[in-house]
């Protein structure tokens, strides 16, 4: 209980973190959010008049760390702004693009599973034969694929040549399809390698020879004995991975031209809107932290040695 | 007389390395009769365990395996994997070294027990059915019964509470993980055990408990064991017959009394002298100098003759005979005639035979400089102590979380409960104690690697505190070894940096300190050519010269030994208390020994301290202590140490849940 506690406060301290860094590369960053916007909204260089009108009312000619502060006051309040374009409420905004990103991140995190573990315990039980060298060959390719790239040649063959599944957007199932496996097979590689070396050292730990001298057939030694050892590091490894999978969501994402976090953030970028911008970078930065935290506790019941209360065992 | 039930003739075991392959196992030929325990004996790398994975058909994909293994009429060489498995799963069980390394971590004792029954009952026919079956709970009986029979299988190891079957391994101790092990062989009534040094890994009261419960079993099932151990004392007088492996090949077997009353062969000789029993405290043990041969190399001629003292010409070149003794047993040694006949007292040699004439007694401490501080051997106990704790206790809380301190319920638990001592210049204080009993807090604090609670711990009269607030010449005052030579020294550090590690701290010139490691490396029985090598190139004997030489590197006054002996084979055991010995009287220093090895303390200790639960419970003169202890748990601890006493019930049986 104590050890939740404890954890919810650093991870309030990493959000607190997150977003104080991001507020101040926004700002760092040159473009006037003013002229964009108004820009686009008017479709003419805006005047002068209306440029201050803008600051004045969306308080940017406040010094950064003020602006900072009302902005952190309005979240606490529960409130993350409006967008700079028309009506949009962010948070509204964001929680109408999350479920896109869930179901991408979702999807590919289960390819990556689904992939990685029977790749990695295969090339590892059959260590140093062509069935290893073909798995560490395909997992050697997946690493250094950037995905935006493997994105494009999945448009290419499974949209436009075979033309079974959609070129772009989001909605159904089969929307879903090459953007997960995009994000996914990168995923997988890196898995599949972690998989493969953490089952390797626990292969020659003596418990499993242990069990082999209970009479054990090989498969269960693996999965009842090494298996479930060798796995503790890839849990955590996917927890981590998520932040891989946020990132590459907006890559994805804008490759396949899916309404998501990611395409909702990169237009902000572009359009300079800073509430959106802030938003999106909160709601990803406590993602994240909170996937971490869950992962911890799954360590905990996954790994009996592993104690939560801290302090000496 | 009819077919043992295991037999194994010239077994070879070779490790496909990327170069040469490593002979492990050469020739070794023994067999066991029903209800019968053998021991197989040998230093470390002897190839007792690489033999004991070859019989039980356990040997990895890298070994290459020659000779036969016949288990009750049936070759298991040639059995398939699937019969092989079934033979494990019923007839033949084996158990290893470290009993915690060998459960699952992830898995509960009950989950370790139920599947041992369960291949007992239905082996695994390797099918992915069989695998997954493991998490379907696919058993084929009820929930209920599977648990009282593994309850019942504790019980036979002599742990009565069901509290243990929900345990993890790590929340066990050695001495419960080994009886779990063993609980999980017993599972199939197997009607030969494979014991690859069970009790190496545990303290002196739980190796004894062990060993019993193992007699026990033996007797009550009939079970046939192979009992591999390098301690041909502490093994030799619980088996049958003997047999002496020396570099993969046997040196000589038969009935284990007459071979430990009179061992022929030079090696058990040897084996035998280095055994701490009848020796006088202080005096040096015999040796067997030298290591063993390297395994790669083809070897013509007896592969004992590089360290063997009777070795002749011949010996280097041919093949030495096998000879009978007149007991049934043989013996391999071609010099057996020039070998005098001697006498052999209480299982241990009379003279030397097989230890080479021992080194120069006392290392040349003059080319050192030293500047230790003049003998101090006159000096009263009381007046000039080196050392002194003064109601020393340290707490540790058991839940130290914030959450508990503000509701008031911070718990306690004391490592060392107001323990005072006191340690003369030059003199040696040993500590000893079962695991648990405070014994390494103490040299935490005394090292400083530990604040203590409350008291006071006073070095050459100045009030110390942690590490942190020492100054250079206090912290040079102490030097420390560790437990396990291995893994204290840095895998990338070469000798020459560890070593000059403390010198390089307190300032030293570069030139003074090459020539300081140099002395250094001699006076602990190396040379300039260990300097340059990294510790997984060194035996854990040398490794443990080398912590050795780390800690007197700056001539402390004092130095703290912390189960200096713990990890090691009989021989390299003996010729570590050698070392210290001979390292004492060269440097004057006083040593803080701590050991759960009563036979080490009394041997190298002027006086001992008894720990137990944080306190002392007795402490005096070594002498007056080992033979006529105060209470009745230094009288456990002397009956578990090997060759002090009679074996008496053990604080094992008194206090099961403190193994």
């Amino acid at each position: 209980m104590s050890y939740l506690l404890r954890r919810l406060a650093s991870s309030t301290v990493v959000l607190f973190g997150v977003t104080v860094l991001t507020f101040g590369l926004v700002h760092l960053t040159p473009g006037d959010p003013a002229r964009t916007v108004l820009a686009e909204r008017q479709g003419r260089q805006p005047s002068e008049a209306d440029v201050r009108e803008f600051r004045a009312e969306q308080g940017l000619n406040d010094p950064v760390p003020i602006q900072y502060g009302n902005w952190l006051g309005d979240v606490l309040r529960g409130d993350l702004g409006r967008s700079y374009y028309g009506d949009g409420d962010v948070l509204e905004l964001l929680l109408a693009y999350l479920p896109n990103t869930i179901e991408l991140a979702g999807a590919s995190i289960l390819i990556a599973v689904a992939i990685a573990i029977p790749a990695g315990v295969v090339s590892a039980v059959y260590r140093g034969t062509w069935i290893d060298y073909v798995s560490q060959g395909t997992s050697l390719i997946g690493v250094s694929m950037p995905n935006f790239w493997l994105g494009y040649l999945l448009i290419i063959g499974g949209a436009l040549r075979l033309g079974v599944f959609p070129v772009y957007g989001a909605g159904t199932l089969a929307h879903l399809v090459l953007p997960a496996i995009t994000l996914g097979t990168g995923m997988a590689a890196v898995l599949t390698r972690l998989v493969r070396s953490s089952l390797l050292e626990t292969l020659e730990e003596p418990y499993v020879d242990a069990a082999r001298a209970r009479g054990l057939a090989e498969r269960g030694v693996v999965t009842a004995h090494a298996l479930r050892t060798a796995l503790l590091p890839v849990v955590t490894m996917i927890g981590l991975q998520l932040g891989y999978v946020l990132g590459g969501a907006v890559v994805v994402e804008v490759v396949f031209q899916r309404p998501g976090l990611g395409t909702l953030l990169v237009d902000a970028v572009f359009a300079r809107d800073f509430p959106v911008i802030q938003g999106v970078t909160l709601l990803v930065g406590a993602t994240f932290v909170l996937v971490n935290l869950l992962t911890d506790l799954a360590y905990h019941r996954l790994d009996p040695r592993v104690s939560l209360g801290g302090g000496r065992a | 007389m009819t077919d043992p039930l295991l037999s194994v003739d010239d077994l070879a075991v070779r490790f496909e390395t990327g170069t040469e392959p490593v002979r492990a196992v050469d020739g070794l030929s023994l067999s066991v009769e029903a209800g019968e325990t053998v021991g197989l004996i040998g230093e470390s790398g002897c190839g007792k365990s690489a033999a004991v994975r070859a019989i039980a058909g356990l040997h990895g994909d890298t070994a290459r395996v020659d000779g036969a293994v016949t288990f009750d009429g049936i070759d298991l060489r040639s059995l398939s994997d699937e019969r092989l498995r079934r033979i494990r799963a019923t007839r033949l069980s084996t158990i290893f070294q470290d009993p915690a390394a060998t459960l699952t971590p992830t898995r509960s004792v009950r989950f370790h027990l139920e599947e041992a029954l369960r291949l007992a009952d239905r082996p695994d026919d390797g099918s992915l059915r069989a695998a997954l079956g493991l998490s379907r709970r696919d058993w084929g009986e009820p929930s209920r019964t599977r648990r009282e029979r593994a309850l019942a299988l504790l019980e036979q190891v002599g742990l009565d509470d069901p509290d243990y079957l929900d345990r993890y391994p790590h929340e066990l101790s050695g001495g419960e993980a080994q009886r779990v092990s063993i609980a999980t062989a017993l599972a199939s009534d197997p009607d030969l055990l494979l014991a690859d040094e069970p009790t190496t890994a545990l303290d002196a009261t739980t190796r004894e408990a062990i060993l019993d419960l193992l007699d026990d079993l033996v007797a009550e099932r009939d079970l046939a064991t192979v009992l591999v151990s390098h301690d041909l004392g502490l093994v030799g007088e619980r088996c049958d017959r003997v047999v002496v492996a020396y570099a993969g090949e046997v040196m000589e077997a038969g009935p284990a009394d007459r071979v430990l009353e009179s061992p022929r062969h030079p090696y058990t000789r040897a084996l035998l002298a280095c055994r701490l029993e009848g020796t006088t405290p202080g005096d040096r043990l015999p040796t067997v100098d030298g290591t063993l041969p390297d395994p790669t190399a083809e070897t013509t001629g007896c592969p004992f003759a590089a360290r063997c003292v009777h070795a002749t010409e011949s010996c280097r070149t041919t093949a030495p005979p096998t000879v009978d003794r007149e007991d049934g047993g043989r013996v391999r040694c071609g010099e057996l005639e020039s070998i005098a006949a001697v006498s052999v007292d209480g299982g241990r040699v009379a003279d030397d035979i097989g230890s080479r004439p021992s080194p120069p007694g006392s290392p040349n401490v003059d080319t050192l400089g030293s500047n230790a501080p003049a003998s101090a051997a006159s000096t009263d106990p009381v007046d000039d102590p080196i050392l002194e704790l003064r109601d020393v206790s340290k707490r540790y809380p058991i839940d130290d979380s914030w959450l508990a301190r503000l509701r008031g319920r911070d718990r306690y638990t004391n490592a060392v409960d107001d323990v005072s001592l006191a340690v003369d210049r030059g003199e040696t204080l040993g500590i000893v104690g079962e695991s648990g009993a405070g014994k390494s807090t103490v040299i935490d604090l005394v090292t400083g690697l530990e604040s203590a609670t409350t008291g006071e711990v006073v070095v050459d009269g100045e009030t110390l505190g942690t590490v942190d607030d020492r100054s250079r010449d206090q912290l040079a005052a102490i030097g420390r070894l560790f437990q396990h030579p291995q893994s204290s020294l840095d895998p990338r550090q070469r000798v020459r940096t560890a070593i000059d590690e403390p010198l390089l701290e307190a300032g030293w010139e570069r030139d003074r300190r090459r020539e300081r490691i140099s002395a250094l490396l001699s006076l602990v029985g190396l040379d300039d050519r260990h300097a340059d090598r990294r510790p997984h190139q060194l035996s854990g004997g040398q490794c443990q010269r080398i912590a050795l030489a780390r800690a007197i590197a700056l001539e402390p006054a004092l130095v703290v030994l912390d189960e200096p002996t713990a990890a090691l084979d009989v021989s390299v055991r003996a010729q570590v208390c050698n070392l210290l010995l001979d390292l004492q009287a060269g440097l004057d220093c006083a040593f803080v020994l701590v050991s759960h090895d009563l036979g080490v303390v009394r041997h190298l200790a002027d006086r001992i301290a008894v720990m137990r639960d944080g306190q002392v419970v007795e402490s005096g003169a070594a002498e007056r202590l080992c033979t006529d202890p105060a209470t009745a748990y230094t009288e456990t601890l002397l009956s578990a140490a090997t060759g002090i006493g009679e074996t008496e019930p053990t604080a094992d049986h008194q206090r099961p849940s403190q193994l």
